[in-house]
């Protein structure tokens, strides 16, 4: 007998006892009985298996599917997925038709590429899961982030957080759940009376309020530059603090080489020299954070002085330049709507001559005594030599049209109003505002060199509800992202200041509940340290999910929910694009909508408590998501070359039969006609418009044309270099003060502030190739391609004995980061910078070895309350743990040892 | 066959059937005191025993450390550290060390769904079975791959006691088969990550025993289906 069953024989235990025993340990391990059906076979047909005779195609059967690309990442492009059984065997991009300048090919990023290793990650949340030792009676909240978790079942959660919630309202009242972000979800709350959301202008810094008060247009600062091919007749372009290379991936920076190739100049001013200054052969002017305003000042100082502005556009467009030209008195009464605020009325009121703009910049009448704002005064301020200032300054006054594209980082600043206010100011000065394309604007993400309104759109889902409305709207009762972490843990928040009085006036909250869904709030909204001690305070905390983010990391229950790859489908656009991205696979393991995890908890709540709460899960979830899907290309709209808006997609009875096949459930709809096919539009992932040449955009045209006939909407109708309105509103807001002019202010924690406190680096984050904000942080190729680095200068680099891989500790006023350096000459000295969106990471010591941007980030709220997430001051040395791993890496632990 | 074949098999197919059933289990539903009283109960150890050779020592470890396992068990905490570390190694939310998916161990990144599983799914298929949870769950995860391997022996075992020898033959041969193709491939990988565990109450040091198990499995199954069928 061969050895291996001769070795079975010749066991010291009778043959008769180990069967018996067997026989029993089997049934036994049976009896145990349940195991999850994740777990489990089950019996189904039989099918042969293929014999190949020759080797064959893995991917026969397979399936180009349009997926979505759904993310908030600056670009706007197409994605294939080739799907064989559920399973995307691989991914492509826009082929669909040959590439060419004026009617490009809408091709995926890094990130878009990646898409498949986010939805199919191992890492996604597969299951409900409770923090082991919370409970109501005992929350435990100092274990958030480092507790152990339980499994639980969907009923078992909506259960906990049905009973919870409904505790907490009934003993703090309809205020006390703070919403960090959601969709469904909220509206499940406005059933028990309502709910505290969030506020605050994030990416655009404080550009929306001071573009919409000085030059006239409400939500203009993101659209309203030349079209892609007005922006080829540019004869100079200025990139002033922001790097569409990197941050408007997809289509914007090779619209930009176009523009180059025709002939346009381009000028980059950063702290970095970017990756979008070499490939438009941009010269670069590195500066320091948070000084730009001085630098602009300098420059309308020098073109001053020189003669150089243009006057008769000054008198004819503008209020606030010199003395002869200011606002009027007795302007009619003028009503702001700001984006997240309440309604704010003005009344124009007597402005002294004195405070004019030109004495200001001049250093004459009542600025005498601080002299003109030259650029040798800039130079000291902003690093940048004065020569160069000059240089740049004579340049823009005479190089006709020019534009000038910003992002947000230059006013993602405290107190960054002054920089948008002084920027759109030395346009003014220039005449360089709405003349032939020129603009001043801070173009940036999908709009980046696509100026102009969107010529496309999806339809609405045509998604209603039958909820009360939220009683404590956002407009009136919201906690603003700078301030909403220390609101919570001090129980009151700003309301605004009294005109009157001067005082400003609080209100009192008690929040004991946090939930968080789309998003991630926590990681990505200022001064995570002190949001970290927040959710650590509170009762109770919620997270909706696809993967363990840091708001996940510190909840009490996470719920998993569904990409939009587990969805019926989803649209997105940039000016000439609507991208559509259809069902790729089913929900993976137990995640659910979050619609159907809503309709769950309010189902949950009429079921314990029917008379509190009368409402279901359909009252909360309105329209089914399929029908929705068919709703929004229903809606799908395009603009033809007079303006008018025409139905894109022509739909037939059989389409709509196709896609309730789709569904699995009846879908209705009346056939319609537009100029594409449906299912063509499905095929091709999207439509493009044909013939963007034809949609030319000038900003202002009408009001240059005719500022009479066509005011900008302003209070005086004309753009406001002394722009009282934004100061007031301001004030009002009550966070701040902003001057009427566009002055140089000393912004908190920024550069003169960190030479005085012993923090003398300014550390500043970018958006960062490997993500979209905090999303894909988890995916090994970007983790690999993108490894978080820490910008630093050589010379900084030098001083603390550090070369390129060592870690360095960042330690700042609010929080701590160690990461590996780049020592390179790309960065200002006296600046360090890293990506934005890392998921925080911390250490035994409370230092952050993911290098999160808002472990960094102060929490206190400015201006027209924006983030201020580049105002940071810090002190850098070589950390004495180098032993962090790249950050896919992890130790081996012994398990035997011998 | 002769009678002492028949006894060695039979003994081989008995012992299979049970551990298979028991890893299965083991690795696919969170542990209670009953699992741990039969991973503990003294037959148990003779199953691993029955596989031992002069070549390896895993069954000799694995005994050991079942034995600590009885001793720890009478600390009432136990269940609830092995509790965790199971939801923390199979389960989440966090990252897992070693996540338990065949697929993750074919190429350099953690996905799921991806050719292995259609792989699997269409031997799965050839036996008459798929997952429970499909298409909603990957069908290459590690307790489904062992729920296939326990079926099997189950249809072996029933054969062999039938004297259906064709039947014997064919489940014998898929066993053997996906052991070689699938789970031989990858289970050392993963061991070899799960070593990487923040903590080693129960299941890593099982994984090991999981890996001896499989490869004296293969090896015994190759001398029958070359000898005896």
């Amino acid at each position: 007998m061969a050895k291996q069953l001769e070795d079975v024989l010749n066991k010291p235990f009778s043959r008769r006892d180990f069967l018996k025993g067997s026989v029993a340990a089997t049934a036994a391990v049976a009896g145990l009985g349940f195991i999850g059906k994740e777990n489990s076979l089950a019996s189904a047909e039989s099918v042969a298996p293929v014999e190949h005779a020759e080797i064959v195609d893995p991917e026969a059967g397979g399936e180009w599917v349009a997926a979505a690309c759904w993310h908030n990442c600056g670009g706007r492009c197409i994605n294939l997925a080739l799907v064989k059984d559920g399973v995307v065997l691989r991914q492509k991009t826009d082929d669909s038709h040959p590439d060419s300048p004026d009617y490009p090919q809408q091709r995926a990023c890094q990130r878009g590429r990646s898409q498949r290793m986010q939805v199919f990650g191992a890492d996604r949340l597969k299951y409900p899961m409770k923090r082991k030792n919370w409970s109501l009676e005992n929350p435990n909240g100092d274990l958030r982030g480092e507790d152990e978790w339980e499994r639980i079942s969907w009923d078992e959660a909506y259960t906990i957080i049905a009973e919870t919630t409904k505790k907490l309202y009934d003993q703090y009242g309809p205020e006390t759940c703070f919403v960090a972000g959601g969709s469904y979800f909220p509206k499940v709350l406005q059933g028990l009376g309502g709910f505290t959301p969030r506020w605050g202008q994030v990416s655009w810094g404080a550009w929306p309020d001071v573009y919409a008060l000085v030059a006239g247009l409400k939500n203009g600062h993101f659209w309203n530059g030349p079209d892609r091919f007005t922006l080829r007749k540019q004869k100079l372009v200025i990139f002033w603090g922001c790097n569409p290379a990197v941050s408007s991936q997809g289509l914007p920076y090779y619209n930009y080489l176009q523009a180059r190739k025709a002939g346009a100049e381009f000028v980059v001013i950063d702290p970095r020299y970017t990756e979008t200054a070499p490939g438009l052969d941009a010269p670069w002017i590195p500066i320091r954070p948070g000084t730009d305003t001085a630098m602009v000042l300098g420059m309308i100082q020098h073109i001053i002085a020189n003669d150089l502005h243009d006057k008769e556009y000054l008198d004819k467009y503008c209020v606030g330049f010199d003395r002869d030209h200011m606002p009027k008195a007795d302007q009619a009464d003028f009503e702001y709507e700001p984006a997240e605020r309440l309604p704010f009325l003005f009344k124009s009121k007597e402005i002294d001559p004195d405070d004019n703009f030109y004495d200001y910049v001049m250093g004459e009448g009542k600025w005498a005594d601080e002299g003109p704002k030259t650029p040798e005064w800039a130079s000291e301020i902003c690093g940048v030599p004065a020569e160069t200032i000059k240089e740049l300054a004579e340049k823009y006054a005479t190089t006709k049209p020019a534009c000038i594209f910003t992002g947000g980082a230059p006013a993602r600043h405290h107190d960054g109003e002054c920089f948008p206010h002084a920027l759109l100011t030395l346009g003014m000065v220039c005449g360089q505002i709405g003349r032939d394309g020129a603009s001043v604007v801070s173009l940036m993400e999908h709009y980046g060199s696509f100026g102009g309104q969107d010529l496309v759109s999806q339809g609405g889902g045509g998604d209603t509800n039958n909820m009360p409305a939220n009683p404590f709207p956002q407009k009136s009762h919201a906690l603003n992202n700078g301030e909403m972490w220390t609101a919570i843990l001090e129980g009151q928040r700003t309301d605004h200041k009294d005109p009157e009085t001067g005082e400003v006036v609080m209100y009192p909250l008690d929040i004991h509940m946090i939930h968080q869904s789309m998003g991630g709030a926590l990681n990505q909204r200022q001064g995570m340290t002190q949001g970290l001690k927040a959710y650590k305070k509170v009762d109770f905390v919620t997270c909706i999910n696809y993967v363990f983010n840091t708001s996940a990391k510190y909840a009490d229950i996470v719920l998993p929910c569904t990409t939009e790859w587990e969805r019926p489908g989803a649209l997105k656009n940039n000016r000439e694009l609507l991208s559509v991205g259809k069902k790729i696979t089913e929900p993976l393991y137990e995640a659910k909508s979050d619609r159907e995890i809503a309709m769950g908890i309010a189902d949950k709540l009429h079921e314990l408590y029917p008379d509190d709460y009368p409402y279901t899960g359909l009252d909360v979830s309105g329209v089914d998501e399929w029908q929705q899907f068919l709703n929004k290309l229903a809606g799908c709209r395009y603009t033809d070359t007079d303006g008018e808006k025409k139905p894109l997609l022509t739909i037939t009875e059989e389409d709509v039969k196709r896609l309730s096949e789709e569904a699995g459930e009846e879908l209705t709809l009346e056939p319609q006609e537009g100029i594409m096919p449906m299912a063509e539009f499905e095929a091709r992932g999207g439509f493009q418009i044909p013939n963007p040449q034809e949609y030319e955009h000038l900003p202002f045209k009408a009001f240059i044309d005719d500022p009479e006939a066509n005011p900008v909407g302003t209070p005086s109708g004309k753009f406001e270099i002394h722009c009282q309105i934004l100061s007031d509103y301001i004030e009002w807001l009550g966070f701040s003060s902003k001057d009427p002019l566009p002055k140089y202010v000393r912004i908190t924690e920024g550069y003169e502030d960190g030479l005085e406190n012993g923090y003398p680096v300014q550390f500043i984050n970018h958006h960062y190739q490997r993500r979209s904000h905090h999303v894909f942080d988890n995916l090994t190729w970007l983790r690999e391609a993108f490894p978080q680095e820490l910008w630093i200068n050589t010379q900084d680099a030098e001083a603390i004995g550090v070369k390129t891989g060592d870690i360095v500790l960042v330690e700042g006023l609010h929080g701590k980061i160690a990461r590996p350096a780049y020592v390179t000459e790309r960065i200002v000295p006296g600046v360090i910078c890293a990506g934005e969106g890392a998921w925080a990471e911390l250490n035994k010591d409370g230092v952050d070895i993911a290098g999160a941007a808002n472990t960094m980030t102060s929490w206190l709220p400015t201006g027209q309350g924006h983030s201020g997430y580049n105002s940071v001051n810090t002190k850098i040395s070589k950390y004495e743990d180098q032993s962090i791993l790249p950050d896919a890496q992890w130790e081996k632990r012994i398990i035997f040892p011998d | 066959m002769n009678q002492q074949i028949r006894d060695a098999v039979e003994l081989m197919l008995n012992d299979r059937l049970f551990l298979y059933s028991l890893m299965h289990t083991l690795f696919g539903r969170e542990p209670d005191e009953e699992l741990l009283g039969i991973l503990t109960a003294p037959h148990t150890g003779e199953a691993f025993e029955l596989l031992s050779e002069e070549n390896t020592d895993m069954p000799a470890r694995t005994v050991r450390f079942l034995a600590e396992i009885r001793e720890k068990q009478k600390d009432p905490l136990f269940l609830e550290q092995v509790k965790d570390e199971y939801t923390r190694l199979f389960i989440g939310p966090g990252s897992l060390v070693a996540p338990p998916w065949e697929s993750v161990y074919g190429q350099q990144d953690a996905l799921l769904f991806q050719k292995s599983t259609l792989e699997v799914r269409e031997v799965y298929r050839h036996f008459g079975l798929l997952p429970e949870g499909y298409p909603h769950v990957a069908d290459d995860s590690l307790a489904l791959e062992l729920h296939f391997m326990a079926l099997l022996a189950q249809r072996s075992l029933d054969a062999f006691y039938a004297g259906r020898e064709e039947e014997l033959a064919r489940t014998l041969t898929g066993s053997s088969d996906f052991l070689k193709k699938h789970l031989l491939v990858w289970i050392p990988k993963f061991t070899e990550r799960m070593k990487g565990a923040k903590s080693s109450m129960l299941y890593p040091q099982m994984c090991l025993a999981l890996e001896g198990f499989l490869k004296r499995d293969s090896e015994i199954l190759d001398e029958i289906h070359r000898d005896y069928t």
